[in-house]
């Protein structure tokens, strides 16, 4: 078993645990933290998958953003003097009645879908391929990804502006 | 077992992780961190079939969209919780149930 087999099984069982973890804990914050390791795990499987600039994106935009904003959003909207955030768990039979068997559909249409094996390409620049891709033959989502960015940012401050009473009809 | 195998098995066990915290959590932010799971689930599958192409870029570049798609989509899902607590002092999403007061 070479090195990086080891590696490989290594990111995948920290994604898989700490996946395992993230869905049994009933604390907000753990799950946040479990989330880091489950998209820490999946950049490094990125990482395996000749897509180091995917594992590179994922790390600053999930971890560094997405995981900052939902710590925002769990520390504004929960007491921490209470010191537990917590959630609790319903319908726990059901839930994972149906996960599970969505799990072993899945595993089983993996099992028996006659998948095309490896191409063992040659290693090619993921960096440069990616940029001219942007600019020529996906420019038009790229641009559309521009303006959704652009809408969030302005919705986002909308939604979560200050009321100020501006209409004395509207003003409470 | 091939490596791609590999990469679909763990895609699918985090897409049922993402499917079991949806209908198990009552807590609108645990919710979100179901639907990421359910997102990089997808986007690992995108990678790992990008692998099977000659050009590894189709496959990245959808991954990449997904990972911009996701990052908005907490940010507005996060103002939007931000003002049901504002005005319900709650989010578990089984005591929010009018539309205004």
């Amino acid at each position: 078993m070479s090195i990086t087999t080891l590696l490989f099984g290594l990111f995948a069982a920290i994604s898989v645990l700490s996946g395992f973890f993230l869905a049994l804990t009933r604390n907000l914050l753990h799950a946040a933290f479990s989330l880091f390791a489950v998209l820490f795990g999946v950049a490094g499987l990125y990482v395996f998958a000749q897509a180091e600039f995917l594992a590179v994106t994922q790390v600053i935009v999930y971890v560094g953003g997405i995981l900052v904003i939902l710590l925002f959003g769990i520390m504004l909207t929960h007491k921490l003097r209470e010191l537990r955030p917590g959630t609790g768990i319903v319908n726990l039979v059901p839930g994972a009645a149906v996960a599970l068997s969505m799990f072993f559909a899945l595993a089983l249409m993996i099992r028996d879908f006659p998948l095309k094996a490896g191409v063992n390409a040659p290693p090619v620049d993921d960096v440069k391929a990616i940029g001219q891709s942007t600019l020529t033959s996906y420019l038009l989502p790229f641009e559309l990804m521009s303006i959704l960015l652009l809408a969030v940012l302005i919705g986002a401050a909308y939604l979560t502006r200050r009321d100020k009473p501006v209409n004395s009809e509207e003003a409470i | 077992m091939s490596a791609l195998s590999i990469y679909l098995l763990v895609g699918a066990f985090l897409f049922s992780l993402g499917l079991f915290i949806l209908l198990t959590r009552r807590n609108a932010i645990m919710a979100l961190i179901g639907i990421e799971l359910i997102m990089n689930a997808a986007n690992l599958n995108f990678v790992a079939f990008a692998r099977t192409q000659p050009e590894h870029v189709d496959g990245q570049m959808a991954a990449l969209f997904g990972i911009v798609i996701a990052a908005a989509e907490v940010a507005v899902a996060l103002a939007i919780i931000l003002n049901v607590y504002k005005q319900y002092r709650t989010v578990n999403m089984d005591e929010i149930d009018t539309m205004k007061e």
